[in-house]
This record gives C-alpha cells, structure tokens and sequence, in this order.
C-alpha cells in the first residue's frame, strides 16, 4: 500500500470535496430562512452540536497549527488546550441562557443577544464590527492555508507537479462558497460533525502510531528532549510561565466569546441537551487534542535527537509526520480532515460575518435588517470569501501583513472583546450598556494597537491576554460603579432562571 | 460579599501581578531562544534564569485563576439555586484544581533547583502533573455540570417557567400581529 500512498491521499481529498458538494445540496433543501441560514432553525441534535462546538473550537490550527508550535517551543502551547475550563465556563455561564434569549427573542446571532441584553444598539454595532474585523482575518488564513495544503498535496503528483497557489485557492475557494452559499450553517456543522468524528478516530490513531516511533514510547521521548533542552518537556515549555499561563487564561476564559462556537449554543433543539453535549465535547476534544500533544512533541525529538532532518517550517510538523510515519490510509484520512476543519471553521466565519453585514450593522444603523434576507445572505456570503480570497493572495504574492495582521486579531480580540460582554452579561444583572460598550471598543483598541505598532509584550506574553484581562477588569468595575440598568422584562425573567 | 465582588479582587490581584512582571527586567531567555544550529526550533535555556526576576509570580497569577473560576461557574447557577451543595460541589473542583497546579509547579521547581525528576506514565513529572492531572482536576466541573443538571442548572422547574413564559411571548406576538 505504500507505494500508492500519495494516491490515497489523493483520493481521499478528492472523496471529501465531492462530500462538500453532496452536503450543500442537501443542506440546501433544508434551508428555507434566514434562520435556517444563520442558525439551523435551532433544530439540531446533541451530537452534532456537540462535535460542531469542540471542532469549531480547534479547526485547521488543531492539524497544522498546533503540531507545530510544539515542534518549535514544546509543551508551551499546550495550554491554549486546556479547554475542559473553556467548555465548562461556556456551558454553565452562556449555553442555556444564550439559548433561551435566542427563543425568546428570535434571534439569529450574537450581536442580536448582545442588543437584547444590554437594549443598546451600539453595543450590538460595536460587536458586529469586531465580529466582521476577526472574520475577514481567520477567513484570509483559511483560505490561504486551505490554498497551501492543497498545492502540497497534488504537487506531489505527477499530473498537477506544477501547478500554481492561484489555481488552488480559486478551486478550493469556489467548492467552499458553492457549499456555504447552498447550504449555510447547516452544511458548516455536517461537515464539523465528519471534520469532528474524523478528529476522534484519528486522534486516537495517530497517538498510537506517535507512540510507536522510539522503541522506548513516550517516556524515551521525554528523555531525549530532557538531555537536549529540557524546558522544552517541562510543562511551560520554552516560550516559559508568563506565555504558556497567559494562554491558559486566553484559551481557557477565552472560548465564552467566541461568536462561532457560542452561536452554535443556540442551535439545539432542546436546552436539555446540553448536559449531555458538554462531556461528549469534553471528550471528543481530549482524544483529539492527543494529535496536537503527541505529533509536535515526537517531532521534536526526532529532529533534536539526530533521528530526522530538521524541518523547513515549523508548520510541517504534522504534514512531515503523516508522510514518514503513518499508515497511507490514516494519512489520507487525517488530511481530508484537515480539508474538512478549514472549510467547516470558515463557512461557520464565513456564516456569522454574513450575519453581521446584512443582519446586525443595518439593524444597528436604522432600526431593521435588510428585506430578503436569505437572498443577502448568501450575496454577502460570496463576497465577503471573494474579499477574503483576494487579501489571502494579496498577502502572499505581495508580502503584505494585512492577513497576518487581521489573523493574529482573531481569537484574542473576540476573547477581549465579548467574553465580558457576553459571560458577566447573561449571568449578572449589575452588567451595564456602558461597561459593554467601554470594555469592547477599549479591547479593540489595544488589540489593533499591539498589532499595528508592533509592540512585543515581555515574557512572550500574548497582546490580546493583556487586552482580556484589562477589558475583564474595566468591565466589572465601571457595571459596579454604575447604577444598576433596567432590564427588559422577557430578559430579566431568563435570568432568573 | 457578593461573587462578583470576589472576582473583581482576584481580577484585579491578577492584573497586579502581571502588571509586577511586566515591569520587571525580563532575562534574554524569558520567552526562549533560537536554537543555535536547527531553523525554526527554540530552547528554553536555563529555567531557574529566568524564573529569577520574577519569583513565584507565575505561581501566584494561577492560584488566583484557579481559584476564581468556581465563583465564575457559581455566578452561571441561579440565585435561588445556589445551595451548599453546589458550593461544595464547585469547591471540590476549584480545590483539586489548585492541589494539582501545587503539585505541579513545586515539583518544576524541584527540578530546576535539582536538575532531577521522574518520568510518569512517559511524562517528566511535572508534567505528568500537567497533562493528567490538571485536564482531570478540571473535569470535575464537567461531572458536577452533568450530575447536577436537573437539579440545579437547568431543573424541570425552570423549563417549565421557560415554557410559560414562551407562551406568554408567542400570545403577545400572536396578538400584536392580529392588531397588523
């Protein structure tokens, strides 16, 4: 089988586009609304949400992204992976109640609760701009990466030997918007529940296989990092305390304002799912988080212990590994899940930037969104990949930091700016409109400050962790400073309960 | 004292301790240092080095973390529900998790004075402590979370308070566009 492994390969990303494809026409039958669009009518059951809310948590990143940086800095990044605190604050403090305002008031995104919480229209402005910002960011890396993964995988064939960036973003870009466009939120959290699954078995899989490369298993590969650099198999890893703790609180406190995941709380059918939604996305995201720990970390060893070559880019940690070291078909498999992460993650931006743009700015500016909103919906949905496409293209060929820019405002700056907003918010009735407001626009002030100015924090320390937890303590101490607000009855009645 | 009062000092106290680190003189391998021979790897170099100027901040800005999360967990339980048992079910969590991250940071430090340690279940133990046992501490409040739906996160109660006032929202709207 070895000799027809980039065949398999091959195949395998072959079978997951036309799966794509599949799934967008049959995605599309089901979507008849703006509702269905943006939240699947709220009509989904607890596995699939569960396995869109742990694979909206780590996409592409969790593939490529994430191997590599403990290729290059150790257990450092394997903090932003402690995420039983994440889901768990997510689910005690958002997931029902954010469902029940969903209900309540008929809404279809975040910025909705937002405005319904706090009865501010700027708040929900303010929100969908930082929702747009982060989502033209991710969305530029996605395609980009989307775009390399697949030069890199036919390249290796002799048919496409030389075939160009260009062509592979267009390809996979026009798959990407035909099935968002047809099928919306729905098609998004199918393919997380297949990108999910896949995350699961080859999670597990490729543990094994990691395990089985030095003869002595796991503890042979802590020693030879410990003979060659031993920070880097101690917990903080070589990025140290500060960076790794710093990601902790990031990562951890960070995923209750993430708009793609805590959207996807509103999307059950049932509130009482969610008991049993929160450990089935505990425990797919531990198996599958072994494949961000065990391929960056044999890697290292590898290269460090003289058994490899060093690597070209941190980045082809988990690519390099799966080629030399997995079984062809789990390869395969790993890599259509890969094709599958970044296309479900951006169809779910793609889907709540699409919401921003047609639903919650008109709304913010004059009191209603755009007539037929289905049909802009998806208009908004073309343009904003084409957008997205053209900045990713942009970047590379030119050089630009535009994307890098915009990427790097992703996870940080929701974290800063809504995590406040959205957990003290739906839980404490003291939360005031202009605490909302103060906290998200002084977030996305220094978050584009560190960004555009370049200022490197001490310790490794990441910006957009200062902007959290200064936009956390501005938050509380301007709500308790405050006089309490009026809330609106329907809200103040969920609240209670 | 109200929990959100709690978690506004231990915000703040986090906010002190960085703000300490940040002003402290930081050593040329605080955020680790390329690799003298192998592209894009870095090295930690000298842990202890580094540690210095900042003593147990680090140590510290977790405790306060890890004890702030089970007033966060508790603020999301309302208010009428918030009986001893969630406290002391959220407590189990919160102090596992800070026996755990005890564990782990005073068995890092005995490395660095000591240069020795043990390997756990292919692990230095450190960060055995680490991987095994702070993923498991935190899932305490997944199994509180699970056990205690019914009870006290969303009992039958609540959703049939939820269910009636659905039907009230529904006969407004219903009625509102009946009017036109």
């Amino acid at each position: 089988m070895e000799e027809f492994r980039q065949e398999i390969i091959l195949t395998c990303v072959a079978a997951y586009m036309g799966l794509c494809i599949w799934v967008g026409i049959w995605a599309m039958r089901r979507t008849k609304s703006a509702g269905d669009f943006f939240v699947a009518g709220r009509g989904l059951g607890p596995v699939v949400i569960s396995l869109a809310v742990f694979s909206s948590t780590l996409s592409g990143f969790g593939f490529v992204g994430g191997p590599g940086l403990v290729y290059a800095t150790g257990m450092s990044s394997v903090w932003m992976t402690v995420s039983t605190l994440g889901y768990a604050l997510g689910f005690y403090l958002v997931a029902i109640r954010i469902r029940m305002v969903a209900e309540a008031r008929d809404t279809v995104s975040l910025p909705d609760v937002i405005a319904a919480r706090y009865d501010s229209e700027a708040a929900r402005l303010l929100t969908a701009i930082t929702i747009l910002l982060g989502v033209l960011g991710y969305m530029a890396t996605q395609i980009l990466a989307m775009g390399l993964v697949l030069q890199s995988v036919l390249s290796a064939s002799e048919m496409f030997a030389n075939i160009s960036l260009f062509t592979c973003v267009v390809f996979s870009s026009a798959i990407l918007i035909f099935y968002c466009v047809t099928g919306g939120i729905i098609a998004s959290v199918y393919t997380d529940l297949v990108q999910g699954g896949i995350m699961i078995v080859a999670g597990a899989l490729v543990v094994i296989t990691a395990i089985d490369v030095f003869p002595g298993g796991m503890a042979e590969v802590s020693e030879t990092l410990l003979k060659t650099d031993s920070e880097s198999i101690m917990p903080f890893g070589t990025l140290g305390t500060m960076a790794s703790i710093a990601w902790c609180f990031m990562f951890g406190l960070g995923l209750a304002g993430q708009p793609h995941v805590v959207t996807k709380m509103m999307m059950n059918k049932s509130i009482r799912d969610n008991k049993v939604i929160l450990p089935i996305t505990v425990i797919g995201y531990a198996i599958a988080a072994m494949l961000w720990i065990s391929v960056g970390v044999v890697m290292r060893a590898l290269v460090l212990g003289d058994v490899a070559p060093p690597l070209s880019s941190a980045d082809e940690a988990a690519p390099v590994f799966l080629s030399t070291y997995a079984h062809p078909l789990l390869a395969g498999i790993v890599f259509a899940g890969l094709f599958a992460a970044i296309m479900s993650t951006a169809d779910g931006f793609l889907n709540i930037g699409a919401a921003a743009i047609i639903h919650d700015i008109p709304r913010a500016i004059r009191g209603r969104s755009l007539d037929r909103e289905l049909w802009w919906a998806r208009v908004a949905t073309i343009v904003l990949s084409v957008i997205a496409a053209c900045f990713a293209l942009y970047s590379y060929y030119y050089g630009s930091k535009l994307v890098a820019i915009l990427g790097t405002f992703g996870w940080g700056t929701f974290a800063a700016a809504l995590v406040p907003v959205v957990m003290f918010g739906l839980n404490w009735k003291g939360a005031t409109k202009a605490a909302a407001i103060t906290s998200i626009t002084f977030s996305l002030i220094i978050n584009f400050s560190f960004q555009v100015f370049e200022i490197t924090v001490p310790y490794g320390i990441s910006p957009g962790f200062i902007a959290m937890l200064a936009s956390m303590i501005l938050f509380v101490g301007i709500s308790l400073l405050d006089k309490r607000p009026q809330i609106a009855k329907d809200i103040d009645r969920i609240m209670d309960l | 004292m109200k929990p959100i009062h709690v978690i506004f000092v231990l915000l703040v106290s986090m906010g002190a301790i960085i703000s300490f680190v940040l002003i402290s003189d930081p050593t040329p391998n605080a955020a680790g240092l390329d690799h003298p021979t192998i592209a894009h790897i870095d090295i930690g170099g000298d842990g202890a080095e580094r540690l210095a100027p900042i003593g147990r901040a680090p140590y510290w800005f977790m405790v306060a973390l890890f004890s702030m999360v089970p007033f966060l967990l508790y603020l999301g339980i309302s208010r009428h529900r918030r009986t001893n048992l969630v406290r002391a079910a959220l407590s189990v969590g919160g102090l596992a998790s800070l026996y755990v991250w005890h564990n782990m940071y005073t068995s890092y430090e005995t490395y660095l004075a000591t240069g020795e340690t043990t390997i756990f279940l292919g692990f230095p133990e450190p960060t055995a402590w680490f991987v095994y046992g702070l993923w498991c501490s935190l899932v305490t409040y997944t199994a509180t979370y699970f056990l205690g739906f019914d009870t006290f996160i969303f009992p039958k109660e609540d959703e049939k308070a939820f269910t009636e006032l659905m039907a009230e929202i529904n006969a407004t709207r219903k009625a509102e566009a009946e009017a036109g």
